[in-house]
């Protein structure tokens, strides 16, 4: 057992929770103004994608970050369009984002690149990695502090903004109030469009760093279909956190760490690779079923 | 016109409206890349629908999206979202396949439905456990089911990887199954076969299922009104439960069709996306059985056609996933539809008056 | 200060042919109160939500203290100083009466909420207008005539001058209904405008100086309240005077139909839902439960009917204990109901009128053979209950949104009465169906009762209670705290029982 999993695993568990992470805190958000963004998925995708084709073309992973967070604003501007001036189901909507963003981001990839499967490159920069030379002795401190992109380090600051946000704020306040009951927040004289658009909008942008993240924190490359169902693990991990930022920090830790314990055991044993990749998401529907039981989100009628 | 005529006609214009606006965006795409549009549609048009061997080729590619489009009309009918008929249909592929291996003495006669009928029960099974798990303990099932279907893609990769990987096969795929359990084709050299005719005589049980028997109107009615259908006494986990049962069940044959009609074995990953597909399918045929075959048909033929496009005017057939998207997202905005259905009904009627 | 608050002129609302406000006209005085009166249907929720921005006007002109006002959405009534407490409070359930009040207003500076620095305002509102509430509660945890009092303490807090109320007493006791009116009569000295939405007369005489009746989407007229009688206010409210008295006929024996012992439902709160209820409905016996909404009445009915499993206890059904039977097994041995929700229960509103008359027999040999539904079989049946029951409807494939409410009430009682049975569960029978229908439905009922149907008559209207039922069973915090002959006692007494207190 030693040799399969040891203390470099928390590190791993960090680096896999974080787009995890990301794409959750924004999720949480529009949860609660009343939307379950089902298109974080694709949005996560397209954040990936066109982090991939910036960072490329204008050398800069910083350009790479804000296209991805861009790609995500446009998906999650469209989103809410449709939810709010057209009135259209948001399961709908958002299973066609992430339908949309698997076809264009591969029809692009073949038409633009000339490739089928993957972009990969020298030319393509990654996020830089922070290192801190005076902890690298310690085995835990090393591993949580150092060789990481500085989007890590954020995404847990936004643990707390998001916290404060929904909690402490005036938005934050309004905003809840029109998820939990639109006619209350409306004759409170609230724009329950505009608070949904905003909801809406942080988990597009988030999603949208989450797949940046994807695609430059670690490897720089963007892969057909990479988030491979991450959008919907974060959903899961909406729903059974709560809506709460502290709940999405969980969950995410714990997907993190079952997806290290997945890596390592690929690794290192004689496990089919298919059962270790099933991990995560036999975990979401175990975890949903698990914290699922009881009433669901309190919506007067 | 007569009242029914004008209705059903602009029931249909968001479809149309839709497919008009993905080809549009479609277009604005090809020449994005720069490509000619003209030559595009061209050759993706003439691919899908012009001539016996591509028609034929359309409407086999149709079938299994006709199904899954079946299949998620029947359980969003009765108000639940069966977003796992990829992983139903993976796994219907294989147990079909495997049944119709061990049984390879059988004649065709009884094999053939045996092994349909083994797919239709593995699906219905997918199908039902996360259904379970949404009346009993209030899984979302949107999630749940796009979760099962990866773990029924791995699931199937693992064991067409390793235990039942045919001796001599190169990539990952069972043995062929033997000669009897082929479904007959229909216009050879293309692979279309009887379960094209399956798929139809599906759409009209289906049919006449939801809209002419007791159990339809449970479904529909559980699924528009669940608090009326408790009142009057339908039960709605049982009713539930069977709907998803029935859509499993067809997107299981969907996949046994695909393994005894046109592969012959079980490849690892052969599904382009069915089950999602089928989602489109359905929307576009506004839930009726009889709309998801005019759905499935012309999703068929873009798929066809896009192969078609891509031999003869070398743009990636990876344009029709992108005209499919943009289907679906402008079939999501209902009502941005309105005025137009009604700028149509209003003149029909001033029509009339004068 | 001007002499009029609210200045509302010939103001008309059409919806496709049907007028909900026609040439309507509405005056009301600052520092009065004013109560607005008609009845269900005849277009006072209509007129308000157009003073409220909720709706608008096709026509007509609204001046707010003298200036015309462009009242677009309930931000600009707000800006014009005008509140509306409506009989479905608008309150987010999960926050505290606080955050409640505070929600959708800016008197702090920065984006941070500080909710110490806004509390004393808000407790000082509370003491000036004698309203008690826990400003740190959970608004879902506070009884319904608290949370009144909170949409209230909002109207306050935005600085009302203008306060509409709908229907406020509908949920409340008549102890609390005292309570509001006081604290109505200290709002109206301080100079606010209040309009009062009604039709309880007796309330009307309570609190009102000035009276406007509505009809039919018109004004009827306006009249100061010391000018007029109650009889007056009936004439011009229904324009007939309808008798609601009714020939029962007398049983000498009379079989026990339903029995129910010791029913107990627990809920996943601490206090149970509903606790040891049992009582007895003879043949041609109606039985009235009294009570304020949410005492555990739908739930009762939901036990009855078998849509919910009791705890514990049993329900006897013309002696046989049916407590495990289902919906379906207990409608066919007898058990009809009229169910509280008419549009979200009692039909499918989004299918046709005849796919929601065979909804008691679609599986029946009477309408299916081998699980076909025939059309013409279904067709003929909803044919006959239309003329028995005088629905009214253009076709019987036209959808059931298409007919009025009261017609679609009427298909609801003809639907169930046309059923074998022995039993009828009616909640809230009449709620929001016109005049015309609401005898009808009555006629039915004692028709009914007279053939011998037992009947559970579940209402929020005592004088419905009063006038249809033999014995009335008060229900009071799940609990039967009385059961009482119907002509051995009035409002006032009920008013206590309903409250769990005793008469003094």
């Amino acid at each position: 057992m030693p040799e399969i999993i040891n203390l470099s695993i928390i590190g791993v568990a960090i680096r896999m929770a974080t787009p995890l992470l990301l794409s959750s805190l924004g999720g949480v958000v529009a949860y609660r103004a009343g939307i379950l963004n089902v298109g974080m998925e694709g949005m996560m995708l397209a954040g990936a994608f066109s982090a991939v084709v910036f960072s490329m073309t204008f050398g800069s992973s910083t350009i790479g970050l804000i296209a991805a967070g861009l790609i995500g604003l446009l998906a999650a501007m469209l989103t809410g369009l449709i939810y709010n001036r057209y009135k259209g189901d948001v399961f709908v909507i958002g299973m066609a984002i992430n339908i949309g963003a698997l076809g264009l981001t591969n029809f692009l990839m073949r038409s633009i690149f000339g490739t089928v499967g993957a972009i990969s490159g020298s030319d393509i920069i990654g996020f830089p990695k922070i290192e801190i030379n005076a902890i690298k002795e310690f085995p835990v401190l090393r591993d949580v502090f150092t060789g990481n992109p500085i989007l890590v380090y954020a995404s847990w600051g936004l643990v707390l903004i998001t916290f404060v946000f929904l909690n402490h704020t005036r938005v934050g306040l309004n905003l809840r109030a029109v998820g939990e009951n639109p006619e209350a927040a409306a004759a409170a004289g609230l724009n329950n469009s505009w608070y949904r658009y905003l909801g809406i909008a942080l988990s597009g942008i988030s999603s949208g760093f989450a797949g940046a993240y994807l695609a430059l924190g670690q490897l720089s490359m963007f892969t057909e279909n990479m988030t491979a169902g991450r959008g919907f693990i974060a959903l899961a991990i909406i729903i059974f956190g709560r809506g709460t930022a502290e709940g999405a920090l969980l969950g995410s830790l714990l997907f993190g760490f079952a997806e290290a314990v997945a890596m390592q055991l690929q690794g290192a044993s004689t496990v089919p690779p298919q059962f270790v990749l099933m991990i995560p998401y036999v975990l979401t529907v175990v975890a949903l079923t698990i914290f699922g039981v009881g009433r669901s989100r309190r919506l007067s009628t | 016109m007569n009242n029914g005529l004008r209705l059903l006609i602009s029931s249909l214009i968001p479809s149309v409206m839709a497919a008009a606006g993905a080809f549009l965006i479609a277009l604005l795409f090809v020449v994005f890349v720069r490509q000619d549009p003209s030559v595009a549609f061209t050759a993706l048009l003439n691919g899908g629908f012009v001539g016996t061997q591509n028609i034929a080729n359309t409407l086999m590619k149709a079938t299994p999206l006709i199904l899954t489009g079946l299949a998620f009309t029947i359980a969003s009918r009765a108000g639940v979202f069966n977003v796992g008929a990829e992983g139903q249909l993976y796994l219907g592929a294989f147990f079909s396949t495997i049944t119709a291996l061990s049984f390879s003495e059988l004649p065709g006669l009884a094999l053939i439905p045996i092994s349909i009928l083994v797919g239709a029960f593995v699906g219905a099974i997918w199908a039902v456990f996360p259904t379970y798990l949404k009346l009993r303990f209030n899984v979302n099932e949107i999630i749940s089911t796009i979760m099962l279907n990866y773990v029924a893609i791995l699931f199937t990769s693992y064991l067409v990887n390793h235990p039942f990987k045919a001796k001599d096969a190169q990539f990952p795929a069972t043995e062929m199954i033997p000669d009897q359990a082929f479904l007959l084709r229909l216009l050879p050299p293309s692979r279309l076969n009887m379960g094209f005719l399956i798929a139809i005589a599906l759409v009209i049980l289906l049919w006449l299922l939801l809209f002419k028997t007791i159990w339809g109107y449970d479904f529909r009615h559980v699924g528009q009104a669940p608090y009326f259908s408790s009142y009057i006494g339908i039960s709605l986990p049982k009713t539930m439960l069977s709907a998803m049962a029935l859509s499993g069940a067809i997107a299981g044959i969907a996949g046994a069709i695909e393994v005894l009609g046109v592969h012959h074995r079980f490849l690892d990953n052969f599904s382009p996306g069915f089950g999602f597909t089928g989602i489109i399918v359905s929307l576009l045929g506004k839930a009726n059985p009889i709309g998801d075959l005019v759905g499935g048909i012309f999703l068929g033929g873009l798929t066809q056609g896009a192969l078609m496009m891509e031999l003869n005017a070398s743009i990636g057939r990876e344009l029709v996933d992108v005209i499919k998207a943009v289907l679906f997202i402008s079939l999501a905005a209902v009502e941005a539809y309105k005025p137009i259905i009604h700028l149509f009904s209003d003149r029909k009627v001033k029509a009339q008056d004068a | 200060m001007h002499n009029l608050a609210v200045s509302m002129t010939d103001i008309c609302k059409s919806y496709g042919k049907f007028k909900a406000n026609d040439h309507v006209s509405l005056h009301v005085r600052p520092g009065t109160i004013h109560c607005l009166v008609g009845e269900n249907g005849a277009g006072k929720t209509t007129l308000m939500n157009i003073l409220y921005g909720l709706i608008q006007k096709d026509y007509g002109e609204i001046k707010i203290f003298g200036q015309p006002a462009n009242v677009k959405n309930p931000i600009d009534a707000n800006g014009y100083g005008i509140s509306m407490v409506h009989q479905h409070f608008k309150l987010v359930p999960s926050f505290t009466v606080l955050e409640n009040v505070i929600l959708g207003t800016s008197k702090t500076r920065g984006p941070l909420l500080d909710k110490q620095t806004l509390e004393p305002e808000i407790l000082q509102l509370c003491n000036q207008f004698g309203l008690e509430i826990d400003l740190q509660k959970v608004t879902e945890d506070i009884p319904v005539g608290s949370q009144q009092r909170v949409e209230i303490l909002k109207a306050l807090y935005r600085g009302t001058e203008i306060l509409i109320l709908d229907e406020p007493t509908a949920v409340l006791t008549p102890q609390e209904s005292e309570q509001l009116f006081i604290t109505l009569e200290a709002l109206a000295q301080s100079g606010t405008a209040i309009i009062f939405i009604t039709h309880k007369l007796r309330e009307v005489f309570r609190i009102s100086s000035e009276i406007t009746v509505m009809r039919g989407g018109r004004t009827v007229g306006t009249v100061f309240t010391k000018d007029v009688t109650d009889n007056h206010i009936v004439r011009m409210m229904i324009g007939k005077s309808i008798s609601l008295s009714f020939d029962k006929k007398g049983f000498t024996e009379r079989k026990v139909v339903l029995s129910l012992q010791k029913i107990n439902l627990a809920s996943s709160r601490s206090k149970p839902i509903l606790e040891n209820v049992s009582f007895e409905i003879a043949e041609g016996e109606i039985l009235g439960i009294a009570g304020i909404e949410g005492n555990g009445q739908s739930e009762l009915v939901e036990v009855i009917s078998g849509a919910q499993k009791a705890t514990s206890g049993k329900t006897i059904l013309d002696g046989d204990d049916v407590s495990h039977f289902n919906v379906r097994e207990r409608r066919n041995i007898g058990v009809v109901h009229i169910p509280e929700d008419r549009n979200k229960t009692g039909v499918n509103i989004s299918a046709s009128l005849l796919e929601n008359m065979i909804a008691n027999n679609y599986f029946m040999p009477d309408i299916s053979s081998y699980g076909f539904i025939s059309e013409s079989k279904a067709s003929s049946y909803t044919v006959q209950i239309c003329n028995t029951y005088n629905v009214k409807s253009a076709s019987v494939l036209a959808p059931i949104s298409s007919l009025s409410g009261g017609n679609i009430q009427k298909a609801i009682v003809g639907r169930e009465l046309s059923m074998p049975r022995r039993l009828l569960l009616a909640s809230q029978p009449t709620r929001g169906v016109d005049i015309g229908s609401i005898e009808y439905i009555y006629s039915k009922l004692i028709e009914y009762r007279n053939n011998g149907l037992a009947t559970l008559l579940v209402s929020s209207d005592l004088a419905e209670i009063l006038t249809m039922s033999d014995r009335i069973a008060v229900i009071y915090e799940g609990k039967i705290v009385s059961i009482l002959n119907a002509h051995e006692t009035n409002e006032i007494e009920l008013g206590f029982l309903m409250t769990g207190s005793k008469e003094n």
